[in-house]
């Protein structure tokens, strides 16, 4: 599998904030989940990929191209989905596809109408009567109709509801299902990630934690439940990350079933990603 | 760039609908009809800035929708962004030209006056409306709408002192052709120069702008 999208040692220096290092590589053909609190440097990671603000270090490479000396070239197979739309509000869909046609280049007019069919929006009305999930609606189906490889999300799925939320997510799917596309998806909304991601990625104050398979993740990690003396009993070594409760230790393992293997009578439940992110926040980590 | 001039001209379309257009034939033609010579003269004096002023319309619902937020997303560079207002903007120049020396040609037509008596104004209108796009523009970038308008109220100011002093009608009816040729350079120069400097504007202040939002956020 080739890397769509590769982060090389980048860097970027604000009062307060250091997106330090940051190390990441996109396979083709994959979603890419980046999760992390506010502030975490997730959006800061997108507008650098973009280059919408100037990096400090490190290379950008997307489609193994430096993302600012073919930046032109390289937006027009870019798909990016904010939570805003910054289209002028007097504008109607049709205005809309009158000025992306001119723009992207592999502007196709019938795939942007059928998805317009697809989300419901009203083809005569300006965009100012839209709500915030119709707004973003039209976001995903401006990203889609220019046929672009690589996806980015910016907390895209968060206005919108359950229903259009699953909607969009199959639709993501369906977009992978080509190997030359891919998703980099920045969300707080962890379940979104559990249904569709391939990889999640953790940045947490600038720095990535990790970035391992999802699968591994969510079948492989485990949260031990148990008092202070089964605390003080365990190995160091298998301990990720754990914090103490009122009345518990909460202890974040890699290894689910080893762990239940070394320590019978522990009890030990599957960990969700809220709860991986929790653990390496609040907690502590070996 | 043909996708940022279309995007300015269907705000412009929105903003001035049928109705506005229609008042604004009914006006010229009035004029044309009740005031031959002078008032034929004023509308060649104004049309061309007219024509500019709708820039000021242009910016705001770019403001109003932080359009220049989404711009980064689309395969474009700074220089097209930039480089499209002026296009825009001069072919707004263009079309208010035109419609103004229509004016004149149909307004000597009729009350039987000499075209040449009306062309200073018109090539003072036209150069006004330049010198309005030379200044209003990297001042949208600068600041923000209301100061673009205002940048265009010192034009105004340049116009009306020309005007009170006879400066600027000398300057067109009288000179000799070195002193057109040397005006018409300073206008390209005045040109290149605006644009140079929206573009610097433009380009430090975005990226002061993604860097203040960012280190907001983290």
């Amino acid at each position: 599998m080739s890397a769509v999208l590769e982060l090389d040692r980048l860097t970027k220096h604000y009062p307060g904030f250091c997106l330090d290092g940051l190390t990441l590589t996109v396979p083709s053909g994959t979603i890419m989940g980046l999760i992390g609190e506010n502030g975490a440097g997730k959006t800061t990671t997108i507008n650098l990929m973009i280059h919408a603000i100037e990096k400090d270090g490190g290379e950008i490479r997307i489609f193994g191209k430096d993302n600012i000396i073919c930046e032109k070239e390289l937006k027009q197979s870019i798909g990016m989905v904010q939570d805003t739309c910054n289209l002028p509000l007097m504008f109607t869909i049709s205005d809309i596809e009158t000025v992306m046609g001119r723009i992207y280049a592999d502007w196709d007019r019938e795939q942007f109408r059928a998805l317009v069919q697809r989300f419901d929006l009203p083809a005569g009305q300006e965009l100012w009567t839209f709500s915030k999930g119709m707004k973003v609606k039209l976001n995903f189906a401006i990203a889609l109709a220019h046929h672009s490889r690589l996806l980015l999300l910016d907390e895209a799925t968060s206005g919108l509801d359950p229903v259009m939320r699953d909607e969009i997510l199959d639709l993501l799917l369906d977009f992978v299902q080509d190997e030359g596309n891919s998703v980099l998806l920045s969300t707080h909304i962890t379940s979104d990630l559990e249904k569709i991601a391939d990889y999640v990625a953790f940045l947490h104050e600038g720095k990535l934690l990790f970035c391992k398979p999802k699968d591994e993740l969510v079948y492989h990690y485990g949260i031990v439940h148990c008092g202070a003396e089964q605390f003080a009993n365990m190995d160091k070594k298998d301990i990720v990350a754990w914090r103490k409760q009122d009345y518990e230790h909460q202890v974040l393992v890699a290894d689910r079933a080893g762990i239940a293997r070394k320590y019978p009578g522990y009890l030990i439940d599957p960990a969700a990603l809220d709860d991986i992110m929790l653990l390496y926040i609040k907690g502590e980590r070996t | 760039m043909t996708g940022l001039v279309s995007k300015d001209f269907i705000v412009f379309k929105k903003r001035f609908g049928p109705l506005y257009r229609i008042a604004c034939v009914a006006l010229l033609l009035l004029v044309i009809l009740l005031f031959p010579g002078e008032g034929t003269g004023y509308i060649a004096l104004c049309l061309p800035m007219i024509g500019e002023a709708f820039l000021t319309e242009i910016v705001k619902v770019d403001e109003q929708s932080d359009w220049k937020d989404y711009l980064p997303v689309l395969p474009i560079t700074n220089r097209d962004i930039v480089l499209s207002r002026y296009v825009f903007c001069g072919l707004l120049l263009a079309a208010a030209s035109l419609t103004s020396f229509a004016v004149c040609a149909v307004s000597a037509a009729i009350h039987s006056f000499a075209l040449a008596d009306v062309m200073p104004n018109y090539i003072l209108g036209v150069w006004f409306g330049v010198l309005m796009m030379c200044v209003s523009i990297p001042s949208g970038y600068f600041f923000k709408n209301e100061i673009c308008t205002g940048a265009m109220m010192w034009c105004l100011l340049l116009l009306g002192i020309g005007r009170s002093t006879g400066a600027d009608l000398k300057l067109v009816s009288t000179a000799s052709p070195m002193v057109h040729l040397s005006f018409l350079l300073i206008t390209v120069v005045m040109l290149c120069v605006s644009y140079l400097v929206s573009l610097w504007i433009y380009t430090t202040k975005r990226l002061q702008k993604m860097k203040m939002r960012a280190a907001r956020r983290a």
